[in-house]
């Protein structure tokens, strides 16, 4: 038997599952640093 | 731009099935996690502190430090065995069918998540304390210890090396080899996060001195002691392909990697830790990586790695440390590489004629030695350093700063030298092959031909004599395990194989010589292969020139493309790198300078006896 497997055919779709959830994270803490050093209120009590 | 593509060629590209598993599985959990952290900070639970401050009580840390540190351990173990056994796979088995096709990648991922996991659990998790003196600002309320963010940034690193591992197989085809430079980000990567676990440590001892006695200073010591023995294991990675037998570069390399893993990690354990640490280091690197090749090789049924000992140089550390040298720590340093780098070295030739594939012959031993002894000195040193950041006593800028490039220079000096090779010209081999009739003193090593059909005997004969070489060997690998057979000599320039060899299926087998700066190959048998529209090699006696060693090792790397673009994308990895090991100084430096500030030195100190005393005690 066989079976059709699609592939993906960019290096992005392969950084999806482990890296750009790190870069989310990464990017979160320095939105919080960012609105803190520009006086906005911190995201926190 | 064509993001997918109906086919199904043997690599390029992962599987959008597994793409899509890999991300809801990661998605979930970083999801998962995103809200405790959240819900952590804002006070609406206090279940992870508590957990975190149980932790620490029994382990004698602040809980900030003491959750990472467990976290930390359980990913680099996790991704520690994936390397070795994706190692062992792509040795016995050949190229993956993609990124995320291979069993043991999942490990690896799985483990570098977790370490960039671990650091931001160590930012997140301060909250009603400054995390020792050298935290760094988050917001006005919230400060981060500068271990957590090092080993966040260890594991943002080495996962960086994934994607851009895949972009480099694009570029330049599957280079199998361990010392790809993206292969090299994901290694360095983990194996820097352990320095950031230390840095986080000694924060947790300046912030909370009076937890490092609740749970018992033996025990602080021994999981100090074996974070170093992590350290080592983590150098030890970069040694993985001679571990295996097929390492694709001089043997002279072997030597100098050793040296300088053994130095750095316990010069480090003995001045930071005291009286035995640097042996407590080197039995935690026999033991766990033992278990690990034991579970890859006999219980998976994949190759084997072996390992190199460290004892040795962790007892000639131990017995400089009883010399009043030890009052000294730089010295101490240079003196403990240079034995390490010499007499270590000969501790470690013996033992790999033990337990090493490729055992360090005469031929190596000159240039192996010169190698290693400014390699060992130069990373003594930067153990000395490092242990003084550790405990607020680095010296100023002007001697530590020259010490480290000097060091770094050496290393890069040595290394460029390991990689420079010959290839000998108009240079052949007439191997000649017969058939094995297999009986109960003939093992088969080709597991898809249980008859042993397929498997032959060879004569060699070369066209120039080799002098004294490090190796004249056969190795078969990728169609389902791996032979080394070093060939005996029989006569002038002629060898013949002492074990059967594997010429059929999916077996790529070949003549290796490496004497001196040479180091070349010839094929014996390579099978067609329509992915790279390389066709077959037969497996027939014949007179074949020798050629470079990466044409048939590397098969699938593509030689083709303009030799700038591979060197700008090595030198873009490498600058990289160098950006993450300065940023490791600037942490230790930090750490250092805000430790005297507070006049809070931590308390282990292998180089002052009354804190010594207290460690033992």
């Amino acid at each position: 038997m066989t079976y059709e497997v699609v592939l993906a055919h960019h290096p992005l779709v392969t950084a999806i599952p482990f890296f750009v959830p790190a870069l989310i994270v990464v990017g979160l803490i320095g939105a919080i640093v960012w609105r803190d050093r520009h006086g906005e209120q911190p995201p926190e009590p | 731009m064509t993001l997918l593509a109906a086919a199904q060629p043997p690599a390029g590209g992962a599987a959008l099935g597994e793409v899509f598993g890999a991300t809801a599985a990661v998605g979930l959990v970083t999801a998962l996690l995103l809200g405790v952290a959240v819900a952590h900070r804002t006070r609406r639970t206090t279940l992870v502190a508590r957990f975190a401050d149980d932790l620490g009580r029994r382990t004698g840390r602040p809980g900030w430090v003491a959750l990472p540190t467990l976290l930390t351990t359980v990913a680099l173990l996790t991704a520690l065995f994936g390397m070795l056994w994706d190692i062992s796979l792509h040795i016995g088995r050949g190229r993956d069918e993609g990124p995320l096709a291979n069993p043991a990648h999942y490990f690896i991922l799985v483990g570098l998540f977790l370490v960039f996991t671990a650091g931001m659990a160590a930012v997140v998790l301060p909250l009603d304390e400054d995390p020792g003196p050298a935290a760094v600002r988050i917001t006005r309320t919230w400060k981060a210890p500068v271990g957590g963010l090092l080993v966040a940034a260890s594991g943002f690193y080495a996962l960086l090396g994934f994607p851009l591992d895949d972009v480099w197989h694009r570029l330049f085809g599957q280079d199998v080899t361990l010392w790809g430079p993206t292969h090299l980000m994901l290694i360095t990567g983990a194996g820097l996060s352990l320095i950031g676990l230390l840095v986080l440590d000694q924060e947790g001892r300046a912030a909370r001195p009076e937890l490092v006695g609740t749970a018992g200073r033996r025990l602080h010591w021994l999981l100090s002691s074996f974070s170093l023995g992590g350290m080592l294991i983590g150098q030890s990675v970069f040694q993985a392909e001679f571990d295996f037998g097929v390492p694709q570069f001089r043997l002279v390399l072997q030597p100098m990697m050793i040296a300088g893993a053994a130095a750095l990690a316990l010069v480090t354990a003995r001045l930071l830790l005291g009286r035995g640490a640097a042996l407590a280091a080197a039995t935690f690197f026999v033991v766990v990586r033992g278990v690990i090749s034991l579970v890859v090789g006999p219980l998976l049924g994949e190759p084997t790695p072996s390992l190199p000992l460290y004892l040795g140089s962790a007892l000639l550390i131990e017995a400089l440390a009883l010399t009043p040298l030890l009052r000294t720590p730089l010295a101490f340093g240079a003196v403990a590489g240079l034995l390490v780098g010499s007499v270590g070295s000969a501790i470690e030739a013996g033992w790999s004629y033990v337990a090493m594939p490729l055992p360090w012959t005469p031929d190596v031993w000159a240039e192996g030695l010169a190698m290693a002894v400014p390699v060992g000195v130069g990373a003594g040193l930067c153990g000395a350093l490092l242990s003084l950041g550790l405990q607020g006593r680095l010296p100023r800028p002007s001697v530590a700063r020259p010490v480290v490039v000097a060091s770094l220079l050496v290393l890069a000096a040595a290394a460029t030298n390991g990689l420079l090779a010959t290839v000998p010209e108009d240079r052949t081999a007439t191997v000649t092959l017969s058939p094995v009739t297999e009986s109960a003193d003939t093992p088969n090593p080709d597991p898809q031909s249980p008859d042993g059909a397929g498997t032959v005997d060879a004569e060699v004969v070369l066209s120039e004599d080799v002098d004294g070489p490090a190796w004249v060997q056969i190795t078969a690998w990728q169609g389902g395990g791996l032979v080394v057979d070093r060939l005996e000599r029989t006569g002038v320039g002629t060898y013949r194989s002492t074990e059967p060899l594997p010429v059929t299926g999916l077996w790529k087998t070949l003549l290796r010589v490496h004497d001196g700066r040479e180091l070349t190959a010839t094929p014996i048998y390579l099978p067609a292969d329509e992915a790279i529209s390389a066709p077959e090699v037969p497996a027939v006696t014949s007179t074949r020139p020798f050629t470079q060693e990466i044409e048939i090792l590397q098969r699938e790397r593509d030689l083709d493309v303009p030799g700038w673009t591979f060197a700008a994308a090595s030198l873009f990895v490498l600058a990289c790198s160098i950006a993450l090991v300065l940023a490791i100084g600037v942490g230790v430096g930090r750490l250092s300078r805000r430790l005297v500030a507070a006049g809070d030195r931590p308390t282990t100190t292998g180089t002052t006896p009354p804190r010594t005393a207290d460690v033992r005690a």
